[in-house]
């Protein structure tokens, strides 16, 4: 009876394991494979195996895949503690008891609700130099010497696509953080404040430590996000202007599904994913709770 | 036992609905009766083109064909391709794919050379440097299905109120490169004087990025100059003194603030910025006028060659092209091609609508506009981007190099050797 349940279960699971399989597990060591190859899907010649030559020229030589490399790391080092530090300041202020709640919440989660690629064309609107709501406020309010060509400058393109960045990223991070927040059990504040604590001390000595979870998923979501930066650098530069955007997930598309060089784009896609492999390593071991649990 | 007996009985079930959506419908088996025709083109083509009325019309007078018309969201033609590598087509004749997208599927043999055409219709009949630009070893693969090309759109009204109008009250045109940049500097203005410019004195697309169009506005330079874009050996001259002076040109008009500032960032920032009044003179296709024309009036909007065009020529491409895979119905879809496609009619409505070029020389006799005989022998003699194998690899480094300089982030040789030394071992 016992190992007919076992065969049942296997029969259940049947579906969901092929289809994972040819889906992911599939694509997943073809396209390593692909990363050992000179493929070019519009050559007619047959793909040749060269090993680590792709990995070797994208490392060392391409200096192309270097910038895209140093703007994606920029982005990250920017956006990142930015957001997190924003998110847990909006968090802990939705979690208060204030009027109209549910009017600042609405706000500070609709750009979750929003499509990237729609957002994208918001920010690029926004940023115009001569129609641009941006430009058109700073002269409203007689700051027009601070009016510039936000997306068409090379030394302002990467920082204004980091501005929109951390507008979308704070959204999702503060539901994280709120979640966390929610969680704490009223009881500590309680009893820290028959201890006498202030606003800050329960900040550093309750919330903080009890939000080491939500800490977690954040700093993922945002290794992530900082890495697979795109649609919105698709929409508002696409990369340019000259190669000022372009971050190491907008290299790789030109590289598939432009020059459908897919050995070289294979190579630099499993570059981007063993930074994120590492960092969120990295990020496990430095947040880990007592139990090892999230 | 039981949940293995009913997940058998859902497997069962799960397979005859599968099997049954993957029956031809009985509509479907009704046309397979017949011959069918299926023609896919990109979404857009079916603004400008009357590919609605061509299908009715071959239905009408092909009684035993049904023409299937698709808009397809295909502009590299890659999963085209895919189809093709499997020895299947989707379509059996495909519109909207420029010819330098083809050489792959030529190169693969997926592709059909449409020469039977000029059986038909007189090769000497089409505007013969379009034909060139999807032709290989002198027989053609893609056919455009209308041609582009690069001249100055203006704003009439503009250049009265800045006085370059002779006695009669008729606008004066610059003859020359220097006199365009005399003007352009005439032209932008602050109209309000509230310190920031509000008419800019030129624009073009010169963005870098995904659709690579800087190459455009130096190439059309060039050869209105009497250059050479390309040497006697098929590379790209990037060395030439007409291209570096062209590159300056660009570069001295953005430094000294008479270029729009963003046309570089995306292709429709100029369109939108001429349309809503804020240039003067926009160098792009020539069908471009027909849309600002929409907006600002037909009297305020109007085109010019390029200075020194005339002789020299400009810079051309094809609208979009018209190929046919081998693995579809050839026949047909050929006979589809002559009679609609290149029908005069056909044609001549894309043209009178839109601005679109007849590729057919002798359908420009009953278009109204008087620019269509200048614009058609001017294409004639302009210079095209030949068949390349590394096409896409040779545009982005050009373009990234050509932004490079326009930008300030290099000096404009440094920029053009390196696209020069970029590019030298790619595959021609």
């Amino acid at each position: 009876m016992k190992e007919n349940k076992f065969n049942t279960a296997y029969i259940y699971i049947f579906p969901a394991c092929s289809i994972i399989f040819f889906f992911m597990f599939y694509p997943i060591i073809k396209s390593l494979y692909l990363s050992f190859t000179n493929y070019v899907y519009t050559d007619v010649s047959v793909p040749k195996f060269i090993l680590f030559k792709n990995y070797i020229n994208l490392l060392f030589k391409d200096t192309a895949f270097l910038k895209a490399f140093k703007h994606t790391c920029l982005i990250f080092i920017i956006s990142f503690p930015l957001i997190t530090i924003l998110s847990l300041i909006v968090a802990v202020l939705l979690n208060e008891k204030i009027k109209y709640l549910s009017i600042f919440r609405t706000a500070i989660f609709l750009p979750l609700v929003i499509p990237g690629s729609q957002s994208a064309i918001i920010w690029q609107w926004i940023y115009s130099n001569d129609l641009g709501i941006l430009n058109n406020f700073l002269q409203k309010v007689h700051l027009g010497f601070l009016c510039h060509n936000w997306l068409g400058d090379p030394k302002t393109a990467l920082f204004a696509i980091i501005a929109m960045s951390i507008w979308s990223g704070i959204a999702l991070n503060s539901v994280l953080f709120l979640g966390g927040l929610i969680a704490i059990p009223e009881e500590l504040y309680e009893a820290g404040d028959i201890d006498g604590t202030n606003w800050r001390q329960r900040l550093v000595y309750i919330t903080v430590p009890l939000l080491k979870g939500p800490f977690i998923l954040v700093s993922i979501y945002g290794f992530m996000g900082a890495i697979k930066i795109f649609t919105s650098i698709w929409i508002m530069t696409g990369g340019g202007p000259a190669d000022t955007t372009e971050v190491l997930y907008t290299f790789t598309y030109k590289k598939a599904f432009m020059t459908f060089e897919m050995g070289y784009a294979c190579a630099s896609a499993y570059i981007m994913a063993i930074i994120i492999l590492l960092l969120s390593w990295l990020n496990m071991r430095l947040l880990k709770t007592e139990k090892g649990e999230l | 036992m039981l949940n293995l007996k009913k997940f058998y009985c859902l497997s069962v079930l799960v397979s005859f609905i599968f099997m049954s959506s993957c029956q031809k419908t009985k509509v479907e088996s009704q046309i397979s009766a017949n011959k069918i025709l299926k023609v896919g083109a990109a979404s857009w083509v079916f603004k400008p083109f009357p590919l609605e009325e061509a299908a009715k019309k071959y239905e009408a007078t092909h009684p035993d064909v049904k023409v299937i018309l698709s808009k397809s969201p295909e502009t590299t033609g890659t999963k085209l391709l895919m189809d093709w590598d499997r020895r299947k087509t989707t379509y059996d004749i495909f519109i909207g794919l420029s010819a330098k997208n083809c050489f792959a599927p030529i190169l693969k043999g997926h592709l059909m050379p449409l020469d039977k055409i000029f059986e038909k219709i007189p090769k000497e009949k089409f505007i013969e440097s379009y034909l060139k630009l999807g032709e290989i070893e002198n027989k053609v693969y893609s056919l455009p299905l209308c041609g582009e090309i690069m001249v100055i759109i203006y704003r009439v009204d503009y250049f009265k109120k800045a006085g370059f109008i002779d006695k009669q009250g008729n606008v004066i045109l610059p003859k020359t490169w220097d006199e365009v940049y005399q003007y352009a500097k005439k032209l932008t203005q602050d109209t309000n004087n509230d310190g920031t410019i509000d008419i800019y004195g030129i624009a073009s697309p010169l963005t870098a990025t995904i659709d690579q169009k800087i190459r455009y506005a130096v190439w059309a330079y060039v050869s209105s100059k009497g250059g050479k874009v390309l040497d006697k050996d098929g590379n790209y001259n990037l060395k030439s003194k007409e291209m570096e002076e062209a590159l300056s040109f660009l570069v001295k008009l953005r430094k000294e603030g008479y270029l729009l500032p963003d046309c570089h960032v995306d292709d429709s920032v100029g369109r939108n910025a001429f349309k809503s009044g804020k240039i003067a003179m926009y160098i792009t296709w020539h069908s471009r006028l027909g849309e600002a024309q929409e907006m600002v009036g037909k009297e305020n909007a109007n085109l010019m060659l390029l200075p020194g065009a005339k002789k020299n020529g400009s810079y051309i491409s094809d609208g979009t092209g018209i190929i046919i895979p081998k693995y579809g119905n050839i026949d047909l879809a050929m006979d589809f091609l002559i009679e609609m496609l290149c029908s005069e009619w056909f044609q001549v409505s894309a043209a009178e609508k839109f601005g679109k070029m007849p590729t057919l020389k002798n359908y420009i006799k009953n278009l109204k506009e008087p620019y269509w005989q200048d614009l058609v022998d001017n294409a004639d003699i302009s210079f095209y981007d030949p068949m390349y194998y590394d096409f896409q690899k040779m545009a982005d480094e050009i373009s990234l190099q050509f932004s490079n300089a326009l930008l300030g982030l290099k000096p404009v040789s440094t920029s053009l050797n390196d696209a020069y030394e970029n590019i030298k071992n790619l595959k021609k």
